[in-house]
C-alpha cells in the first residue's frame, strides 16, 4: 500500500468537492486544476500514479490532455481515468486512443474512484 | 666426543702426527728436549681436554675464544720446532756416521788393493785367502751399512713428511682462528652499527630525551636536550637528572620519582603535571613531561621525554583572552539585540492596540493584513530572542491564513534569490477552488519559513535550471487532511549517503553556497511542533522532491472553539474584572493612553502614572485592586516601585509590562515581586488571561465577596 500522486482536472467546483469526500483517508496527494494547460504543466512536473480528467475543460478537451500527458510521462505511465458528463461515444472512443485506462460517466460514483484508488495503491 | 666442533678436528688429526714423530725420533732427542716434548704434548691434550669439555657443555662461545687464544697454535708451533730440531740432529748423526763409515771403507778398500797389488805380486796366495777372508766380509759389512744408511734416510723422509703434516695442521688452525677473528669483528660490527642506528633515533626524536638508571642518573641524552638546557651531553652524562630543575622543585622531584619507580605506570606527555626545568644558564623553562620505565641490559631504566611548552602556553593564554573577547563581543551582541528588541517592540506594540481598539475605523479598514504585518514583526523580535538564547521554544501561534496569500509571501520572499540564482521558478496553487479564498489557521510563520527555506535552498544548492512549488492536498490514511506544499528541482538530487543527515543541525551538504546549515533543522522541528511534517523524496523525472505537510484546520472551527472557551465558566471573572481599579504605570505617553483605552472597557477604573516615583505616590492599596506597571521609566524603574510596595508590606497582585522580552528584565521583576511578567502589546484576551491566573494564584478574593455581595 503506498501513497498515490493523483492529478484531479476538473472545472466544475462542486465536482471538486465530491471527490475531495470520495478521497478522505486515499492518502492521495492531489493536485486539484481546471484546465488543459495546468493539467499538462502539473503532470510533467509531478509524475502522476493517477490522472483523473473531465474532457470538457475550458481551454480545450481532455483528450488533447490525455495525449500530451502520455506523451511527457513514460516511467511511471500514469493510469488515467476519464469522468465525464458526456455519453458521446466517439468521443470515448478518442479518449481511449489518446491514452485513457477507463471512462465513468458522471454523476462521480464515489465508491468506484475509492476501488480504482485502492487497485492502483495496492498494485 | 659426539658433536664436537668442526674447528677442533685439526687437533686430533695433529695429535696422531705427533704420536708418530715422538715413536720415530725417540731417542734422537737429548733429555731435556724429550721432556719438553713430552711436556708439550700433554699440554696440548689437556688444552684440547678444555676445549672439548667446553664443546660439550655447549658453550661453543668460549671453547672459540679458547681456540683462538693461539694457546694451541704455540705448542704445535714448538712441537714442530723441537721435532724439527730432533730430526735434524738425528739426520747430521746419520749422514755423518755414514760418511765416515764410507770413508773407513774407501781406505781400507784402497789399501787392500794396493796390499793386493803387493801380493799379488809377491803373495798371491795369501791376497786370494786375504781377498776371500777380509774382503768379502768387508764388502758385505759396506753393504749392510748401505742399507742401514737408506734406512735412515728414508726414516728421515718419513718424520719430514709427519713434520709438513703438522706444519698443514698449523696452518689450518691458523685459518680456523682467522675465520673466527673474522666473525668476531663482523659481530662488532653489526653492533656498532645498531649503536649508531639507535643513537640516530635518539637524536632524531623531536623532543628532548633523556635516560637515566634507577638512580636518575643520567646515562643518555641527545642533542635536543643539549640544546633545550645549554649543557653539552658530557656534562650530564653521570649527573643526576635533579641538576636540569631548579633548586626549589629537587626535593618534591625526588620524592616523585621514587614514588614513580615503586609504582610505575607509563605517563603520557600532558596528562602528568606540568615541570618547570631549568636551563644552564639560569632560563626557567615550563615542560611537559612524559616517563617510561624499561629494564635493559644494563637494569631499570627510565626515559624521560620532555618538550617545552612556553609557546603553547602564550598560545593558551592568547586563546583565553580571545576567548574571553568573544564572550564580551557577545554580551554586547545581546545588549543591542535586547535594546533593538525593546525600541521595536514598543511602536510596535502602540500600533497593535491601536488596531485592537480602532476596528471600526475608515484608515482600519484592511485592518486584517495590519494585524498580520504587526504579528510578523512580533515574530522576528521573538526570533531575536531565540537567536541569544536557542533553548528558548517558540511559542506556537495560531494566526488566520489563506493558501493564496500564504504562496504569495513566499514568492514574494524567494524573488531576490530567484532572480540572482538564475534558475526558473514556478509556483502553482492546486488546492481546490473552494478552498482558495478559505481561511486556515496555523502557525503562519513557521510554514512560510519552511517552505521559503527549501525553496532557496533548490535554487542555491540543487545546480538544477526550474524549481517548482506546488500547494496541494494530502489526504491522509488518518482521516485526517493535510495542507501540502511540493517543492522540486530538476538538479542532481541529494547523495544517497547524505540522506540521514539531511535535516541534522549544521548539514549542508556539499554545496559551497553560503548557509548556516540551520534552516533545514529548523524547519522540520518547527512544522513537527504544530503537527506536520518535512519530508525528502528523490523526485520523479530527477532532483528532488521535499514536502511540507500540515494539518488542515478551518478558521471558523477554530474560532468557534476559541469563543466557546471565552465564554466557559466567565461569569466569576467578569464580576471580578467589573469591579478592578488599576494603577496603569507607563512612561510612553502613547502607550499609556492606549493602555487606560484598552482595560477601562473591561474594568471599573484605570488610573495611571508616568514613573515610578509617582507609581508609588499614587497607589493606594486600599483603592487599587492591581497594580500594572513598566520596568524601564525614568526617576524610578518598575523593579524598584514593585520592590518599594513589597518591602511596605503591600502583598497584592502586581503585573509587570514590559517590552523588554530578551534578556533578564522580566526575571528582575519577577524576583522584585512581581506575580506575573506580561509581553508587550497588552490584549484584551491577554489582560482576562491574566486576571485569571491571578484569581488562581489566590488574589481578588475580597473583590469577588464585593462583588457578589454588589
Amino acid at each position: 500500500m503506498r501513497d498515490l500522486e493523483l492529478i484531479i482536472v476538473e472545472d466544475d467546483p462542486i465536482s471538486q468537492s465530491v471527490y475531495l469526500d470520495a478521497l478522505v483517508g486515499t492518502g492521495c496527494h492531489t493536485a486539484f486544476c481546471g484546465s488543459v494547460a495546468s493539467a499538462v504543466s502539473l503532470s510533467s512536473m509531478i509524475f502522476p500514479d493517477v490522472v483523473i480528467m473531465d474532457l470538457g475543460l475550458p481551454d480545450g478537451s481532455g483528450v488533447e490532455a490525455i495525449a500530451n500527458i502520455r506523451g511527457t510521462c513514460k516511467t511511471p505511465a500514469p493510469y488515467i481515468l476519464v469522468v465525464t458528463a458526456s455519453t458521446n461515444s466517439a468521443q470515448h472512443q478518442a479518449a481511449l486512443e489518446a491514452g485513457a485506462k477507463s471512462i465513468m460517466v458522471k454523476p462521480i460514483v464515489e465508491g468506484e474512484v475509492r476501488r480504482i484508488l485502492a487497485q492502483l495503491s495496492d498494485s | 666426543m659426539t658433536g664436537s666442533p668442526l674447528f677442533l678436528q685439526p687437533y686430533f688429526e695433529a695429535e696422531a702426527s705427533i704420536d708418530e714423530v715422538l715413536t720415530l725420533l725417540e731417542g734422537s732427542f737429548d733429555a731435556r728436549a724429550w721432556s719438553r716434548l713430552n711436556e708439550l704434548v700433554d699440554g696440548q691434550q689437556a688444552h684440547l681436554q678444555e676445549t672439548i669439555e667446553l664443546a660439550d657443555r655447549g658453550d661453543t662461545q668460549t671453547a672459540q675464544s679458547l681456540t683462538m687464544s693461539g694457546r694451541g697454535k704455540a705448542i704445535m708451533d714448538e712441537v714442530r720446532t723441537i721435532a724439527l730440531d730432533g730430526l735434524n740432529r738425528y739426520e747430521v748423526k746419520s749422514v755423518e756416521t755414514g760418511k765416515s763409515l764410507q770413508n773407513w771403507t774407501l781406505a781400507l778398500n784402497t789399501l787392500l788393493y794396493l796390499s793386493a797389488l803387493v801380493v799379488a805380486f809377491l803373495i798371491l796366495l795369501p791376497a786370494i785367502f786375504l781377498q776371500r777372508n777380509i774382503v768379502r766380509p768387508l764388502n758385505w759389512l759396506e753393504i749392510q751399512l748401505q742399507k742401514f744408511a737408506a734406512a735412515e734416510i728414508d726414516k728421515v723422509d718419513r718424520v719430514q713428511t709427519r713434520i709438513d703434516e703438522i706444519r698443514q695442521f698449523s696452518n689450518r688452525i691458523t685459518t680456523t682462528a682467522a675465520a673466527l677473528k673474522k666473525t668476531e669483528l663482523d659481530l662488532q660490527e653489526t653492533t656498532n652499527r645498531s649503536h649508531d642506528y639507535l643513537s640516530g633515533i635518539i637524536d632524531a626524536v623531536p623532543d628532548a630525551l633523556i635516560i637515566t638508571d634507577d638512580q636518575a642518573h643520567i646515562v643518555r641524552c641527545n642533542s635536543d636536550t643539549e640544546s633545550l638546557f645549554g649543557y653539552s651531553q658530557s656534562e650530564l652524562i653521570g649527573q643526576p637528572v635533579e641538576i636540569l630543575l631548579p633548586e626549589d622543585l629537587r626535593v618534591t622531584h625526588k620524592a616523585l620519582r621514587e614514588e614513580f619507580l615503586r609504582k610505575p605506570k607509563d605517563r603520557p606527555m600532558g596528562s602528568g603535571p606540568r615541570f618547570v626545568g631549568l636551563a644552564k644558564d639560569g632560563t626557567r623553562l615550563p615542560l611537559a613531561i612524559s616517563l617510561n620505565l624499561f629494564a635493559s641490559s644494563e637494569g631499570k631504566q627510565i626515559i624521560l621525554s620532555l618538550r617545552d611548552v612556553s609557546e603553547i602556553r602564550n598560545t593558551q593564554r592568547l586563546l583565553e583572552k580571545t576567548v574571553e573577547d568573544l564572550k564580551d563581543l557577545e554580551t554586547k551582541r545581546n545588549q543591542i539585540f535586547g535594546m533593538v528588541a525593546h525600541e521595536l517592540r514598543t511602536p510596535v506594540a502602540a500600533i497593535s492596540m491601536m488596531a485592537d481598539q480602532h476596528d471600526d475605523t475608515e484608515w482600519l479598514r484592511d485592518r486584517k493584513s495590519l494585524r498580520r504585518t504587526v504579528n510578523d514583526l512580533l515574530n522576528t523580535i521573538d526570533d531575536m530572542r531565540l537567536v541569544i538564547n536557542p533553548d528558548l521554544k517558540r511559542p506556537i501561534r495560531s494566526e488566520v491564513f489563506t493558501v493564496q496569500e500564504l504562496n504569495a509571501s513566499v514568492a514574494a520572499n524567494v524573488a531576490s534569490i530567484v532572480s540572482s540564482s538564475g534558475v526558473q521558478y514556478e509556483q502553482s496553487n492546486a488546492i481546490p477552488f473552494i478552498f482558495k479564498e478559505a481561511e486556515f489557521r496555523s502557525d503562519t510563520y513557521r510554514v512560510r519559513v519552511a517552505i521559503t527555506n527549501i525553496v532557496k535552498n533548490a535554487c542555491l544548492h540543487s545546480r538544477g535550471t526550474k524549481v517548482w512549488m506546488v500547494s496541494r492536498l494530502y489526504m491522509g490514511r488518518d482521516g485526517q487532511q493535510y495542507l501540502e506544499w511540493l517543492v522540486k528541482d530538476d538538479g542532481l538530487g541529494i547523495p544517497e549517503d547524505q540522506l540521514d543527515r539531511l535535516f541534522e543541525a549544521g548539514e549542508r551538504g556539499d554545496s559551497k553556497a553560503d548557509g548556516s546549515g540551520l534552516g533545514l533543522f529548523i524547519s522540520k522541528s518547527w512544522i513537527k511542533e504544530i503537527g506536520g511534517e518535512i519530508g525528502y523524496q528523490r523526485a520523479r523525472g530527477g532532483g528532488s522532491s521535499f514536502s511540507i505537510r500540515i494539518p488542515l484546520l478551518s478558521s471558523i472551527e477554530s474560532e468557534l472553539t476559541e469563543t466557546k472557551e471565552t465564554d466557559d465558566g466567565n461569569d466569576l471573572l467578569d464580576s471580578v474584572l467589573a469591579n478592578l481599579n488599576i494603577l496603569l504605570v507607563e512612561d510612553e505617553t502613547m502607550l499609556r493612553m492606549l493602555g487606560q483605552k484598552l482595560l477601562l472597557p473591561l474594568v471599573h477604573d484605570v488610573q495611571v502614572a508616568s514613573n515610578g516615583m509617582s507609581g508609588l505616590a499614587d497607589f493606594d492599596p486600599e483603592y487599587h485592586d492591581l497594580l500594572l506597571t513598566d520596568n524601564f521609566m525614568p526617576e524610578m524603574s518598575g523593579v524598584e516601585l514593585i520592590s518599594k510596595l513589597r518591602a511596605s508590606g503591600y502583598s497584592g497582585p502586581i503585573v509587570g509590562v514590559t517590552a523588554a522580552t530578551i534578556g533578564e528584565q522580566s526575571q528582575d521583576m519577577l524576583v522584585a515581586g512581581a506575580d506575573i511578567v506580561l509581553p508587550k502589546p497588552l490584549t484584551k484576551a491577554l489582560f482576562r488571561q491574566t486576571v485569571a491566573e491571578l484569581m488562581a494564584l489566590g488574589h481578588f478574593e475580597r473583590s469577588t465577596e464585593d462583588g457578589t455581595e454588589l
